[in-house]
């Protein structure tokens, strides 16, 4: 069921179901954000995405919400660049900026909305985490919710079972890759790959015996819960390729030889 | 009470109570004994305890005589005069009682017409002892409806609810009303949710029923977070069958089969009191599979909080009734659309609720009668701080701040200049502070919003001269720190920023800068948060800036506290004049920053660098020779 | 309409040409991307191109724990939705033909698209000067 709605007076076409944030990167208008994942059923929690809502049933009245869980309507009129959420931008990434100095990507965005330096008070050992929420939600989605978001408040911080090694964890990396600050930090080396504390032994391609860049937990994990034959997960993209394109060769052979197949 | 009893009808049901209202039951004299949370931390206990034991040795043929029974009572709202025994029916208000007082009680009041003058409350205004109940003007100012019943029941006891006239509502709307009526009558009434948010409850009920799913809930949230309020506390403690009856009608009026009621987890008696009430009303048939035979089928469960002021939000709520953590999530889906587990749920204040009984029972226009044009019927307010009468205070919507303050809650506590009021504190952390020209304001779901502060769920702390205001700020704003769930950006790091800014300014060290810089992360933080915590947090650093700047600027500018509390901007001193050099300064110092040879006062002197301001040494002084400035 | 890549491996000289095809569309601002193309020797004069062969019910599409690869039944092509993507590397593994690629640099996973949002006319066709790889609609 598609309809028409209003982003900065541009009128633009929407889905049942789909978010504000959606429609306004199709139509080309940019809106930023730090805790968005298309992976990841959207969170509002960097408040970053925030546009002006307003119906003509609402007489006038207009109001704040988050691009990535607003859903489209009929009619809807929206403003991503009104002064309040302006003003909501500039404090959040200030407020980040406080908390992560050192995070490059809230230096950019920051800068961009007129905050070269937070004006506000920094903690003691400020480290890149921005609680978004992204690693834990990715693994929830994608892996084994080896991590979560513990305490409360301030004080909320990512955590692992009593604060130890994981021990869910298959060493996927997907938390790492989905971090926007690069703050989840991980070590390769040989056929180890060390994370969260924890060793994980690289599976090796039958073939060649050379290590694959899935952890031999992530292959049994998606073997199980991705309904696949191990076997398709045990040999290196180098060694299937060389296989098939012999097999594909010999083939050629024979069509040389007079004998005719299609390959699609 | 019968505990064998089972109504399978609603005939069985109203010949009980018929036989209830005849019975001696029914024309006993009562001893009551308030057994409240706020009474037991009082004593109340070991009171009960003499009581018994002096009720029990009663010689046989007088005690049939006098036909007595003890009641523990729930909550009169009445607690800092605290343990209460009421003696019905000549209504005789006794305060303060102790167990050594029971036996004088007995000989002199139950055995005999007596009235033991030192146990009776002073009216503040007459400055004369008041010997009934109903003649206190705290209790005679108010309009009780949601409260009509705590403190003359016994909680535990069926049959008290049953005497007050309890259920008959229920079977009022079983017999002659549908679900649709039910739910007129309560859209009629105008009812608006009492928790804080006052949204129109008929609406609401409305929104869920027209949703579509085969499955609805409803959520009684006795969460309660407010510092300083406790009038869901005494409700549910003191009254659980009326939370009971007024959740069942909504189930019978919303077709619904399950309710649950939120319990924070620091009202262990509440959630005692409900589910000692749960489980005598399902033994008579009054809940559960099959209500007094009507074919209606409705059940209560308990769920009890984790200890989280985030938890009253109801999306958060909700999500812990369901096992997961306590973090609110976007309101664009309403609750009435998905709510606990994604299907329609309408969720309530408990005070909401037991109002409900009232209505179905008075009908709408009793209810519409009273308040004002917006905000029709009654509420309850937990009058705290600096007041003579502390307590639990039911007035008409559309009283004024002034009446209620100085009318039932008796007016300020202590005399002379400190003891002025300055300011009254409403709506708890969502709330602001309002000055002395704003006391005649209406106490209704938006006056006071336009004002800059909220009616909230009921909370009001009064606040006189010896009260800092930055303070207040800065308190209410370490609460939300400590309490927000950390999920949003605005509210976990913005208002800890302004924790710390307002900090600042209490210690000396604040510029005017920081004013202007708390203005504008107090307008992203209301705008941007996700909850309610957060976007009502910034209120009190908002209405103490609106009405109280002068006291900001005397702690930037002066570096000097008005209020005399901001400790780094105190000093104590001793005047010698006063000074005997009992030395029990010098004792009670625990950081030693007090010397001084003993007997000879004009030898005291308080070392400043090593004071930390306590304030024990003014405390223990009998000569008030110490003091801060 | 669905487009069908023929890859006539006996026609193939090794001359790279599709690779390099396939780099200048799919590079970034006209410096050369990851091919997708990989054209292997597998005996003295004999080589095959290798790239993704747009599986019916394809081992990449299924092994994505975030299912941010599907096949669009309309064009026949396999596609990975880049915003969804979590660069856990599976598909690269599982695919039974090798011909999911990894581009370190980006630290991406890159696929044969057909071209697909670069004009639908695969460019390796195109440049192929033996018609080994040709392109005809379904």
């Amino acid at each position: 069921m598609a309809f028409f709605m209003t982003i900065n007076g541009k009128r633009v076409e929407a889905n049942e179901g789909e978010m504000v944030l959606a429609v306004a990167r199709r139509a080309g208008i940019p809106i930023p954000t730090l805790c968005h994942h298309e992976a990841v059923e959207p969170f509002g929690s960097c408040r970053l995405c925030m546009v002006e809502v307003t119906k003509p049933a609402w007489k006038g009245w207009k109001g704040l919400m988050t691009a990535c869980l607003y859903p489209c309507a009929p009619d809807l009129v929206i403003e991503t660049d009104s002064e309040r959420v302006h003003q909501v931008r500039r404090n959040v990434l200030d407020l980040l900026l406080a908390r992560c100095p050192d995070a490059d990507v809230i230096q950019k965005l920051a800068s961009q909305y007129g905050v070269q330096q937070s004006s506000f008070m920094q903690r003691e050992k400020p480290d890149k985490c921005i609680l978004c929420g992204l690693c834990v939600r990715v693994c929830e989605t994608a892996a084994t919710s080896a991590i979560s978001t513990v305490q409360r408040g301030h004080g909320r911080e990512i955590g692992t079972p009593w604060g130890g090694p994981p021990p869910d964890c298959i060493g996927c990396l997907a938390c790492a890759h989905v971090c926007p600050t690069g703050h989840i930090q991980f070590e390769e080396s040989g056929s180890v790959r060390k994370i969260w504390g924890r060793e994980f032994e690289l599976q090796r391609c039958e073939k060649t015996g050379k290590p694959l860049p899935i952890t031999k937990d992530q292959a049994a994990f998606l073997a199980k819960r991705q309904t696949m034959n191990p076997s398709y997960l045990s040999t290196s993209a180098d060694a299937n390729r060389k296989q098939t394109a012999e097999t594909l060769g010999r083939i050629a052979r024979w069509n040389k030889l007079g004998m005719q197949q299609e390959v699609k | 009470m019968d505990t064998h009893l089972r109504y399978d009808s609603v005939e069985a049901f109203r010949s009980h109570v018929a036989s209830l209202f005849e019975s001696p039951e029914a024309k006993k004299r009562r001893v009551l004994v308030c057994c409240g949370t706020g009474c037991m931390a009082g004593g109340a206990k070991q009171v009960v305890e003499a009581m018994h034991e002096q009720l029990q040795a009663i010689d046989p043929a007088k005690k049939a005589e006098l036909n007595l029974v003890m009641k523990r009572t729930g909550c009169h709202g009445f607690c800092e005069k605290g343990p209460l025994v009421v003696l019905m029916p000549q209504g005789l208000f006794y305060k303060n009682v102790k167990p050594k007082d029971v036996e004088a009680i007995v000989q002199e009041s139950i055995l005999g017409d007596g009235v033991i003058e030192r146990l009776l409350y002073v009216e503040p205004s007459t400055g004369k002892p008041v010997h009934k109940y109903g003649d206190i003007e705290f209790y005679a100012k108010q309009t009780r409806v949601a409260m009509r019943n705590i403190g003359l029941i016994d909680p535990a006891n069926l049959d008290d609810y049953l005497l007050r006239g309890g259920y008959a509502a229920l079977v009022k709307a079983l017999t002659t009303m549908t679900p649709e009526d039910v739910m007129k009558e309560v859209a009629d009434s105008k009812l608006r949710g009492r928790g804080g948010g006052g949204f129109d409850a008929g609406r609401k009920w409305r929104s869920c029923k027209s949703a579509p799913g085969d499955e609805r809930f409803l959520i009684c949230n006795g969460d309660e977070g407010d510092p300083g309020a406790f009038m869901d506390r005494s409700i549910m403690e003191g009254d659980p069958h009326g939370v009971l009856e007024g959740m069942i009608l909504g189930g019978f009026a919303l077709e619904c089969k399950q309710g649950y009621i939120y319990v924070r987890q620091e009202y262990p008696l509440a959630v005692e009191n409900l589910q000692r009430a749960l489980r005598d009303a399902r033994a008579r048939g009054l809940l559960g599979d099959n209500i007094l035979g009507s074919g209606f089928s409705f059940d209560i469960e308990v769920a009890r909080g984790g200890g989280a002021f985030v938890c009253g939000e109801s999306s958060a709520l909700m999500r812990s009734v369901e096992g997961k953590v306590g973090e609110p999530r976007a309101k664009y889906v309403h609750a009435t659309d998905k709510g606990l587990w994604d299907k329609p749920t309408v969720l309530n204040n408990v005070e909401t609720w037991v109002c409900v009984p009232r209505i179905i029972e008075h009908g709408s226009a009793w209810f519409t009668a009273m308040g004002t044009e917006r905000s029709k019927g009654t509420k309850a307010f937990a009058l705290t701080g600096r007041v003579k009468n502390t307590g639990l205070v039911e007035v008409e919507m559309g009283t004024s701040l002034r009446d209620i303050i100085f009318g039932a809650g008796g007016g300020m506590l202590s005399d002379g200049p400190r003891g002025k009021f300055k300011a009254v504190q409403t709506g708890g952390p969502s709330g602001g502070c309002l000055p002395e020209d704003m006391l005649d304001l209406a106490v209704d779901f938006d006056t006071l919003t336009k004002a800059g502060s909220m009616m909230g769920s009921g909370g009001m702390i009064v606040m006189d001269h010896s009260t800092c205001m930055v303070d207040v700020a800065r308190y209410f704003l370490s609460f939300l720190v400590d309490e927000s769930c950390g999920k949003c950006v605005p509210c976990r790091e913005g208002l800890f920023q302004m924790m710390h800014i307002v900090s600042r300014i209490c210690e000396g060290k604040g510029t005017l800068e920081d004013l202007d810089r708390i203005e504008d992360l107090a307008t992203a933080v209301e705008l941007g948060s996700l909850c309610a915590l957060g976007k009502s947090g910034p209120n009190p650093v908002r209405s103490t800036l609106r009405y109280f700047r002068h006291e900001y600027e005397a702690h930037i500018l002066e570096k000097k506290c008005p209020a005399g509390v901001c400790k780094a901007l105190i000093t104590y001193g001793i005047d010698h004049d006063k000074c005997d050099g009992c030395g029990a300064c010098l004792r009670a110092c625990a950081s030693s920053a007090i010397s001084g040879t003993i007997k000879k006062g004009e030898t005291f002197q308080i070392d400043l660098l090593q004071c930390d301001r306590c304030g024990a040494c003014e405390t223990v002084c009998k000569r008030g020779a110490i003091s801060a400035s | 309409m669905p487009l069908r890549l023929v890859v006539q491996p006996q026609y193939c000289i090794g001359c790279r040409a599709c690779e390099m095809a396939c780099a200048f569309t799919h590079g970034n601002k006209g410096q050369p991307g990851k091919s997708r193309c990989q054209t292997l020797s597998v005996a003295k004069d004999e080589y095959v191109p290798m790239l993704c062969l747009q599986c019916d019910h394809a081992a990449c599409v299924q092994v994505c724990p975030v299912s941010a690869i599907s096949r669009n039944e309309q064009t026949g092509v396999v596609l990975v939705d880049m915003e969804k993507c979590i660069q856990c590397m599976a598909c690269t593994v599982a695919c039974p033909f090798g011909n999911m690629h990894i581009d370190t640099p980006n630290h991406a996973v890159v696929k044969c698209d057909l071209c697909a949002g670069y004009g639908d006319n695969p460019r390796c066709a195109m440049f192929c000067p033996t018609k080994c790889l040709s392109v005809e609609q379904v």
